[in-house]
């Protein structure tokens, strides 16, 4: 029979245990069969819970790339009846053609393109720093960019290397009109290595659109490599602007 | 333990967010989980979530379940996808609508049984949260921020406790959890 119980276990796997009750330990896990499941069952929950609690910044990361990937090979194929789609698509021409002699776009490219939402990272702000980010997101989504800003800066202080958090603020900060600003901090994340790399980029050749400088963004979206996500996106752009 | 099939590079791919293998994943395989899902009642967003709620699981049990493939990936990921839609139209009350054994019968041994396993252990998972969920408030806060902060000095500061306590406290929630579990 094991003297120790699940309590032990616990202090055995955290590295809790003093250096006699370690020994002891693994001396009678060699041959208590009874212990070693019991050690493989805790370890077992410990996992399963940690696969269920834990949301760290690799894990939001890796959602918020699915995101953006979701929304590159989902979006373009929505399936409309035909009958339906024939209908609107007569409408929508002559919309279109009123739309052509107006030309709105050009008065607003840059809101047509820097359009954007902050993934949520936690459903409950259970962990300190998440709870920010939470509501960074919340507030951001709302258009609410000088509370997102705020909730952002408190992020960044405690997480200066978050890097979705100084993507996000820096968008913040040309939504808000502080385009220099926000262009310090979109350049630190353009030249680091995250997959926030290349949105960084589109974001500080939309805060030149937003001065109206054709020339500086349409070199800024040139920088951006035909396998980055949103290659597409400022291409498109790059050729509206010539 | 089984060997891993040549097609695990996919998982290792999501566990580092390798951005050229992940887009592949979704230029390869999306398409036939968005015709199955819509033709299947659902709409374009149905699919990109399963798609995406699939994919989280698979990264999830790589990284803290060191789940590895023995088959072929994308058989394996649309089995996993259907699995979750067929859930997900049961919860609707939803009928499906395709004979899904057709298809299948072309899915050999090993996908069945990597998808049974990381069926398994999410249902685990979930049962261990809704547990953990009936312990007392401090023993979740303790849990939780342990679990997820790499300074245990920082949570116990956090929670206002000594870093003694907290370290004894956590076993003891552990020990409770498994009692809980055990019942």
């Amino acid at each position: 029979m094991s003297s120790f119980d699940f309590e032990d276990i616990a202090r055995f796997v955290e590295g809790d245990m003093t250096e006699q009750e370690r020994q002891q330990f693994s001396a009678q896990l060699e041959n208590d069969h009874e212990l070693a499941a019991k050690l493989r069952e805790y370890q077992h929950i410990d996992s399963s819970l940690r696969m269920k609690l834990v949301d760290d910044s690799r894990d939001q990361v890796f959602k918020a790339s699915l995101d953006t990937f979701g929304k590159e090979y989902f979006r373009n194929s929505r399936v409309i009846p035909l009958k339906r789609y024939i209908t609107w698509a007569a409408s929508i021409a002559a919309v279109f053609v009123v739309f052509l002699i107006w030309s709105p776009w050009k008065a607003n490219m840059y809101e047509q393109y820097a359009a954007t939402s902050m993934p949520a990272t936690a459903e409950r702000g259970e962990v300190s720093g998440q709870g920010e980010m939470q509501e960074a997101a919340t507030a951001f989504n709302r258009k609410d960019f000088n509370l997102a800003k705020s909730k952002l800066e408190t992020v960044l202080k405690s997480e200066p290397a978050n890097n979705m958090a100084k993507l996000y603020y820096g968008i913040s900060l040309i939504e808000t009109g502080q385009t220099v600003e926000a262009r310090k901090h979109l350049l630190q994340v353009f030249n680091g290595e995250s997959v926030f790399k290349y949105d960084a980029g589109f974001y500080i050749a939309l805060s030149y659109l937003k001065e109206k400088k054709e020339k500086e963004c349409a070199l800024w979206l040139k920088k951006i490599p035909a396998d980055a996500p949103n290659y597409e996106k400022a291409q498109e752009l790059f050729r509206k602007l010539k | 333990m089984n060997k891993a099939h040549s097609d695990n590079r996919y998982l290792t791919a999501l566990l580092n967010n390798d951005q050229k293998i992940v887009k592949e994943i979704y230029a390869k395989f999306s398409g036939r989980i968005k015709r199955y899902v819509l033709n299947n009642s659902g709409s374009v967003e149905d699919a990109s979530d399963i798609f995406q709620e699939a994919l989280v699981d698979i990264y999830k049990q790589a990284k803290y379940k060191s789940f590895i493939l023995t088959c072929p990936f994308e058989p394996f990921l649309l089995l996993v996808c259907k699995r979750k839609w067929l859930n997900e139209l049961k919860k609707r009350s939803i009928l499906p609508v395709t004979n899904n054994e057709d298809d299948l019968l072309t899915i050999g041994e090993d996908v069945f049984a990597d998808a049974e396993l990381l069926e398994k252990q999410g249902e685990e998972a979930r049962l261990f949260e809704r547990m953990f969920e009936k312990l007392g408030e401090r023993c979740q806060e303790i849990i939780r921020e342990s679990l997820n902060s790499n300074s245990q000095e920082k949570v116990a500061e956090a929670l206002g406790v000594t870093y003694g306590y907290l370290r004894k406290k956590k076993s003891e929630c552990m020990a409770a959890l498994i009692k809980l579990i055990k019942q």
